[in-house]
């Protein structure tokens, strides 16, 4: 869906591991660049990405922690992995 | 004694003389130190004097169990093996899964310990009716998998081995024991304790029996199980489908994966070693340890390049960053034959990847030169990089350096190459950074083991809203980490059910599990007396051995160097901010500014008996 420009941000999202399923296309970085509405939060994003409420996702914003009701910038970057339960 | 939980015996073994001996403990014992870390802990300083050589006969080492052994918890099939590590110098425990953990508990045994040298390399049977010392005169030199497999050939397959291999043997001080049960490999990684028992001639521990145990409430325990069944299914998913390689990709997003020995914490693509590809292109089956449905572990087959069709075990996400982002080797498939490398002739593959990136930094900056060691010296070059491993199992050239680990070379290379070491008390410290991750500051300069990613946890660090920079809250952070990660390896627990299964830290869940177990009506705050027990107790076996203040300290980089670019860019822990937790640490901690634990401390948790050493 491509709104005008003046109502739509550009932004770059990442999806990592169990996550990755809903990313829109293939890609070698897990990533791909989408347009949303101007004003969009985070959750408004994991919701176009069909990703379940009840899935736990991790959210970074250009790299820092954000929560779900943060609104998104043109050229943002979003990624989003499941919480990390490492140790090995 | 036989209460629930316990076998009741501590199996005593001398390869100097090859006398066996047997000793039952009060369950009061077993109620203050629990089992696993905490009997291991024990025995150690009861039994070593300090100031011994780590290969002298006299050290000893444990390999103990825990009341959740054989149990129904998921995860339970672990056991810790301790001794003074020959790479550290000071008290030491590692962990392993697989069938063995369990199988030892049948062979009616709480906990293994072996001391002295044997006249000739030997494997030790320990079963239900004694234990045997048997020739390994034919076994000495194999890798660890075909020793394992030699002694279930003369033994019978219903006993369950682990086993050194030739860096074990040749005493390189990172060595690693494997034992493998049903595809699933599982490996007391780090620490050198393989070496030590190398030192010892002591190719392998073979275990075997059928003694089940008892447990005081078992509809109690089965229903705190179930109750956690689905918390632990959704908190390992990720693990269930990648292993810990899924780690990869998020950590670098986080800035935080180390790469050119610390050079940087980010990497544009990381793909190359991500769990993300090695599930698309390389995976054959999941595997498991005894009693658990996670499956972590995954069977891979290299799909092509130089090592096309080479079937092995994943490469942890440890080994993906120590072997390869740390020394810049992004491909999948030459660190799947590193791993084995590694795996087979029994080497740490933390130290090994870690040592090998100082050396390389060291012959960047001159400090060696590449016609002195026969192999070339440059960063992302895999044949050396697998040549280097070889060479380091066989103590063979520049192997001899490395095979010392990477503090002990900073020794011989001189004061220059020290800003380039990567190393807290002799351990070279594992992915989850130091500079990134301002608990892991403080937890790494803390830890009994050295650079341990297991005793101070990075796991609640990675989560959504935790300030990872400040140094607020962060000693009291370690201190409680530390007390939840030395009860977990009493249990003994494993790591990844136990986060994700009962808890970040001690909670209700744990002290229900151990209740349950054994009938004893155990508070959360008993349990953590228990974890502060065991942590002050290996602090005095440290001390003893001259662990002070200036020793709880950082490699260079994390002091002096922030974090140059990525999401964690300008991360660091400069000393006055190190100085200022560790003040605070000790304070809660109730030690001296110089480290040591005070007497009314000690007095408290019934330490006494350290005074008067």
């Amino acid at each position: 869906m491509i709104a005008a420009r003046g109502e739509s941000v550009r932004i770059q999202v990442q999806l990592f591991a169990t996550l990755s399923r809903y990313l829109p296309g293939a890609s070698a970085t897990h990533g791909a660049t989408i347009d949303v509405p101007d004003g969009s939060t985070i959750r408004d994003v994991l919701d176009r990405l069909g990703i379940p409420d009840e899935v736990p996702v991790i959210t970074l914003l250009n790299g820092r922690d954000a929560g779900h009701e943060e609104t998104l910038k043109e050229s943002d970057t979003l990624t989003m992995f499941p919480p990390l339960a490492g140790g090995a | 004694m036989t209460a629930p939980g316990y076998q009741g015996k501590i199996v005593s073994v001398d390869l100097s003389t090859g006398r066996v001996s047997t000793e039952p403990f009060a369950e009061g014992f077993a109620r203050r130190y629990l089992g696993g870390n905490g009997f291991a802990a024990r025995l150690l300083f009861d039994r070593l004097i300090p100031r011994i050589d780590p290969f002298d006969p006299r050290n000893t080492v444990v390999f103990a169990v825990g009341p959740l052994t054989d149990t129904t918890v998921s995860g339970n099939s672990r056991v810790c093996v301790a001794a003074k590590s020959p790479l550290t110098g000071l008290f030491f425990d590692s962990t392993f899964g697989g069938q063995f953990p369990i199988t030892l508990k049948r062979a009616g045994c709480d906990a293994l310990a072996i001391t002295g040298r044997a006249p000739a390399p030997c494997y030790l049977v320990v079963g239900e009716e004694g234990v045997e010392v048997k020739s390994a005169e034919r076994l000495w030199g194999l890798p660890t998998k075909e020793a394992v497999e030699a002694i279930q050939e003369l033994e019978g397959p219903e006993t369950d081995v682990t086993a050194i291999g030739p860096a074990g043997e040749r005493l390189v001080r990172y060595a690693c024991l494997a034992h493998y049960w049903k595809n699933r490999e599982a490996i007391a990684g780090r620490g050198g304790l393989a070496a030590v028992m190398g030192a010892k001639r002591l190719k392998a521990v073979a275990v075997r029996g059928s003694r089940k145990t008892a447990v005081a409430d078992p509809s109690r325990l089965k229903e705190l199980v179930n109750s956690r069944r689905e918390d632990l299914a959704k908190g390992t998913h990720a693990l269930k489908v990648y292993g810990t390689a899924f780690l990869i990709n998020p950590v670098n997003a986080l800035g935080a994966l180390g790469a050119r020995n610390m050079a940087r914490e980010w990497t544009e693509l990381v793909r190359p070693l991500s769990g993300e590809l090695y599930k698309e292109q390389f995976w054959v089956k999941d595997t498991t340890c005894q009693k658990c449905p996670v499956a972590c572990g995954k069977a891979v087959e290299v799909p092509d390049g130089p090592h096309k069709g080479l079937r092995w075990k994943i490469p942890e996400f440890e080994s993906l960053y120590a072997l390869g982002s740390m020394n810049e080797v992004w491909d999948a498939g030459v660190l799947v034959r590193a791993e084995e490398l590694c795996d087979q002739l029994g080497l740490d593959t933390i130290s090994m990847g870690v040592t090998i990136a100082f050396l390389l930094e060291c012959a960047q900056a001159g400090l060696i030169r590449e016609g002195d060691t026969g192999v070339p010296l440059r960063w992302g070059d895999p044949d050396a990089l697998l040549k280097l491993i070889e060479m380091t199992a066989r103590r063979e050239g520049i192997g001899d350096l490395l095979a010392e680990g990477s503090a002990r070379m900073a020794e011989r290379l001189g004061p220059e190459s020290r800003r380039f070491l990567y190393a807290v008390k002799g351990l070279e410290l594992p992915a989850h950074s130091a500079r990134a991750l301002k608990g892991m500051s403080i937890g790494y300069a803390t830890a009994t083991r050295g650079g341990s990613h297991h005793d101070t946890r990075p796991t609640p660090q990675y989560a959504q809203g935790f300030d990872r920079r400040s140094p607020e809250g962060k000693p009291a952070f370690a201190v409680r980490s530390q007390h939840f990660t030395a009860v977990g390896d009493s249990l003994v627990l494993c790591r990844f059910t136990g986060e994700r299964g009962l808890g970040l830290f001690l909670n209700e869940e744990y002290a229900r599990a151990v209740s349950a177990v054994t009938g004893w009506d155990l508070s959360v705050e008993e349990l953590e007396g228990i974890g502060e027990r065991i942590v002050n107790l290996e602090r005095c076996f440290n001390v003893r051995e001259g662990t002070r203040r200036e020793h709880d300290t950082l490699p260079w980089k994390v002091l002096a160097e922030p974090i140059p670019d990525g999401a964690s860019k300008g991360a660091y822990c400069p000393p006055e901010e190190l100085d200022a937790m560790l003040d605070e640490y000790y304070r809660l901690r109730g030690w001296t500014s110089e480290g040591i634990p005070g007497p009314d401390k000690l007095l408290q948790l019934g330490l006494e008996f350290t005074l008067s050493g």
